[in-house]
């Protein structure tokens, strides 16, 4: 008898699984291409990074933010393991900065630094990849077949150490995209 | 892996080592808790690994205590006091840390909380709103400065831009100067310094939708913690075809002005963090004094039960050497440990087991000794040819050898029945009881050293035992009792006998019948040579006297040859006979004797063959009914009985020949000696018959013996041996 409620509590049960998923902020790599230009592969892509509670109370409340953009070059083989040749990761901090109330985003490779008016802005920017040069051909040999895999995350590693634990403990503090992969030419 | 575990936690070492690992890990988590750049990375690690730490040390108390709890329910020496001792060790160690704990605890709830002031936050927010209000005043400055800019850049060309752009630099406060094109290339700048300045970024297509010759105005902060303000606006052309180019600049902030503000903005950010961090910071430091003193208590439990164990091991080997030494194992030694109390507690029980075992030792050694003695003894008696039989002060049998069960023919071994009181012994074997029952008056009157000659009938026949007595030193509360030697004599009397009589009949066919035949011849002679020459009354006296000598010489003749007979050697030649059929046989003889009297019989009719000489015991019945109807000469109506009875008794292994008449019997004086040589109540005989008669008994190894029936006349029992059943069937086949 009681099993005629059963449908009804699966879909309750999924409904309030994809609202869970949905307040939970989350990196996804949309789409990324490679192309060889000058003897160097460049990368294109975007990534959309949407952060909600608590991330962005977090980053409103002076807590410094470290996104990462790891790619790893692995030459495919065909009976064992894919060997890693290179890994190449960008890493961005992203910070409030309450005097001018603008967000910041430094490039930690470069050190460059760039102030937004809005967060969706900087992530914006953040997300989107252009021209980004990946790696010289000459490294590479000619006869091998080479895959690229990318993904982006925030860096809880990188968080204070209290939320840390947090951040060990919960889901919610640790968006990342899945490993996109996509063979180098 | 359990022994492994257990050797480490048995020695001090490991411990002590595992203390310092434990310490220095707390020592790192404490500190990555405060957010140090040195160990906040370790810090989940740390915690990975003192939470092993404290897993490790979960299963070392789990296993230490089940191993006492093991202990106590087996009830293994010590292991309640080590039990009690943990117990106090535990709760020695849980009373101040819980304490501390529960202060600790208040303490970092509330004195975080301490930390942020509302006043604090209040006027961190003014003085970020002063700066804001401050910056904003130098913005307006800068942007009039800008839009001053503006119409002199209209219309320039790229030639001269650059010409321009330095003048407008050098009149203005600008730093830097840059002038794009709507592709974000630069067309040209002026910078104070020689290295080429990166351009702002500016995001053109906003600023394209937004109002011409507006300038936009914003602070910059720029790396190495300094502000900047970045000016950007439309440079509007005339031509157009052509797009608008952009101008950015930058101005300084003043040093002072610049610091404060940034100065001002990390206080804030700095503050605004903390405060939202507070909770999970409280929860962090919680966590982490949590885990120190949780596993400081979980150290000091097993320390306990390391320590417990460490005090107790030298009281358990004490407790078990106790027991063992109950046990009796005298040579039990522990290992002495510390120079302490408890070792020299060790030192003293050591000691005590040493001389214990030397005592025991001693002892073992005296029992050996005893023992050797005992089996000294026991050889001794088995070895002699004298039966010994002790007793002790209460006539219990206490040894007995074995020439002593074969003299007293028992059919199990005296020795078996050590301990028993002698009269039992005596109810169960009839031989034991008639020797018992001849030596009781002595051991009665417990007379010390006593000596008597005892008669016996065994299977064997008649036995003579000389036995000795005396009494056996003892003490106070036992008394001594006796010990019994007696020899079988039955032999040596025999052949002393028989070698007094052989000696004897010597001297009497010597001195006695040598001197007879000339005597005899002389009479004789006398008798011829002289009747013829007497009358007739001479004559006479003569033939009588010669014929009374030569008479009596002969009668003497027969007497030595009697006596001669009696004395001789005896040459038996034993087979197995029918006493009843033999006896029978003489009787017939004397049915018709000049005494008129009657003999009768009376046989038993189940009566056994019996091993003996058959010609001497037909001398034996001929003597006997001889001398039976020799004493009934001259009785009217003499009657002589003959009887034969197998002794049920003995188990029908003797006979009874009996041979009774009605005359006037055996006088006392008579009775004591009637077996005698030479002694006869009669006025003719040699005096040898009865002498005769019990010299052939006990050649055949029985007995005689005379007595005076009820109804008066004399009555003589010969007692013989008949060959048990056993004997008498080995006999037969031996024959066949």
């Amino acid at each position: 008898m009681r099993l005629y409620y059963l449908p009804l509590i699966i879909l309750l049960l999924g409904v309030a699984t994809a609202v869970c998923a949905k307040q939970r902020s989350h990196i996804e790599v949309d789409d990324i291409e490679s192309w060889l230009n000058d003897d160097v592969y460049m990368v294109r892509g975007d990534v959309t990074i949407d952060l909600v509670n608590p991330i962005l109370e977090a980053l409103d409340n002076g807590v410094n933010l470290e996104f990462a953009l790891d790619y790893e070059i692995l030459r495919s083989n065909r009976w064992w393991l894919d060997k890693n040749i290179a890994t190449v990761s960008q890493r961005y901090q992203v910070s409030y900065h309450a005097l001018s109330r603008q967000y910041l985003l430094t490039n930690l490779n470069t050190r460059s630094v760039n102030t937004y008016y809005s967060l969706e802005l900087l992530l914006d920017d953040l997300g989107r990849i252009r021209d980004f040069p990946l790696i010289d051909e000459s490294v590479l040999e000619s006869d091998e077949l080479y895959i690229v895999r990318m993904r982006a995350y925030l860096d809880y590693d990188e968080l204070p150490i209290p939320l840390r634990i947090r951040a060990y403990s919960s889901a919610s503090w640790r968006p990342g995209s899945d490993w996109i992969l996509w063979p180098l030419r | 892996m359990a022994t492994t575990l257990r050797s480490i936690t048995s020695s001090f070492l490991p411990i002590l080592g595992f203390f310092l690992l434990l310490f220095a890990s707390l020592y790192l988590m404490s500190d990555a808790t405060q957010n140090s750049d040195r160990f906040g990375r370790l810090y989940i690690s740390l915690l990975f690994f003192n939470s092993l730490i404290l897993i490790f040390l979960l299963v070392m108390i789990g296993m230490n205590l089940f191993e006492v709890l093991r202990q106590v329910f087996s009830k293994a020496p010590g292991s309640r006091l080590t039990l009690r001792l943990i117990s106090l060790f535990v709760i020695l160690a849980l009373v101040p840390v819980s304490i501390l704990y529960y202060f600790s605890f208040r303490f970092l709830d509330q004195g975080i909380d301490n930390w942020f002031d509302v006043r604090v936050e209040q006027s961190l927010e003014d003085a970020l709103e002063l700066g804001q209000v401050t910056l904003d005043q130098q913005l307006r400055a800068y942007r009039r400065e800008t839009e001053d800019m503006i119409p002199r850049l209209q219309n320039v060309s790229a030639e001269t831009a650059l010409l321009v752009l330095n003048e407008l630099r050098q009149e203005t406060a600008a730093t830097e100067l840059y002038l794009l094109n709507d592709q974000s290339l630069v067309i040209a700048s002026s910078t104070e310094t020689i290295e080429v300045p990166v351009p702002p970024k500016v995001s053109l297509s906003k600023m394209y939708t937004t109002a011409p010759f507006e300038v936009s105005v914003r602070l910059e902060p720029a790396a190495g913690n300094t502000l900047n303000v970045q000016a950007a606006s439309l440079v509007p052309t005339s031509d157009p075809t052509q797009k608008p180019l952009v101008l950015l600049a930058r101005y300084p902030l003043e040093q002072r002005i610049s610091e404060l503000a940034q100065s001002v903005q990390q206080s804030y950010a700095e503050y605004r963090e903390l405060t939202y961090l507070r909770t999970p910071m409280k929860q962090n430091f919680i966590l982490t004094l949590s885990l120190v003193l949780l596993l400081s208590v979980l150290f000091a439990v097993w320390a306990a039960f390391f320590s417990a164990r460490r005090v107790m091991q030298p009281i358990r080997k004490l407790a078990e050497g106790t027991q063992a030494v109950a046990a009796g194992e005298y040579h039990k030694k522990l290992p002495v440990g510390n120079r302490d109390e408890l070792g020299f507690l060790v030192h003293s029980f050591n000691e005590m087991t040493s001389r214990l075992s030397s005592a025991y030792d001693e002892i073992d050694h005296s029992k050996q000794i005893a023992e050797r003695q005992g089996t000294y003894l026991q050889t001794v008696l088995e070895h002699i040819s004298s039966a010994v039989i002790t007793l002790d002060g209460r006539g219990m049998l206490r040894t007995a050898n074995a020439e002593a069960s074969h003299i007293l023919e028992t059919s199990t071994p005296l020795d078996q029945f050590e301990g028993w009181p002698i009269g039992d012994i005596a109810f169960d074997l009839p031989l034991f009881a008639r020797f018992y029952e001849q030596i009781r008056p002595f051991l009665d009157r417990a007379q010390d050293d006593w000596q008597t000659q005892i008669s016996l009938f065994g299977s064997s026949g008649r036995k003579e035992l000389i036995c000795r007595g005396a009494l056996l030193p003892g003490n106070a509360d036992i008394p001594g009792g006796y010990v019994i030697v007696f020899d079988d004599i039955t032999r040596l009397i025999q052949a002393q006998r028989d070698a007094a009589w052989g000696e004897a009949a010597r001297r009497l066919a010597h001195e006695i019948k040598n001197p007879l035949t000339p005597i005899q011849l002389s009479a004789e002679r006398m008798q011829r040579k002289l009747s013829k020459q007497l009358d007739g009354d001479s004559a006479d006296i003569l033939n009588r006297s010669t014929d009374t000598i030569v008479g009596q010489v002969e009668s003497m003749k027969t007497m030595v040859n009697a006596f001669t007979e009696y004395a001789r050697s005896p040459t038996m030649e034993v087979r197995e006979m029918d006493l009843n059929s033999l006896l029978l046989e003489v009787v017939e003889l004397y049915r018709s004797n000049p005494q008129g009297a009657r003999i009768s019989t009376r046989l038993d009719d189940e009566l056994p063959k019996i091993n003996a000489d058959p010609t001497r015991i037909r001398q034996l019945l001929n003597n006997l009914i001889k001398n039976a109807l020799e004493a009934i000469d001259g009785i009217k109506a003499g009657q002589v009985e003959i009887s034969t009875l197998c002794l049920a008794e003995s188990g029908c292994r003797i006979i009874e020949l009996a041979i009774s008449d009605n005359g006037a019997g055996f006088t006392d004086e008579l009775l004591e000696s009637a077996f005698e040589p030479y002694v006869t109540n009669k006025a003719r005989g040699t005096g040898l018959g009865l002498a005769i008669v019990k010299k052939i008994v006990e050649e055949h190894g029985g007995m005689i013996s005379a007595e005076n029936g009820e109804e008066g006349g004399a009555i003589i029992r010969v007692q013989l041996p008949a060959p048990s059943q056993a004997t008498a069937i080995t006999n037969q086949q031996e024959d066949a």
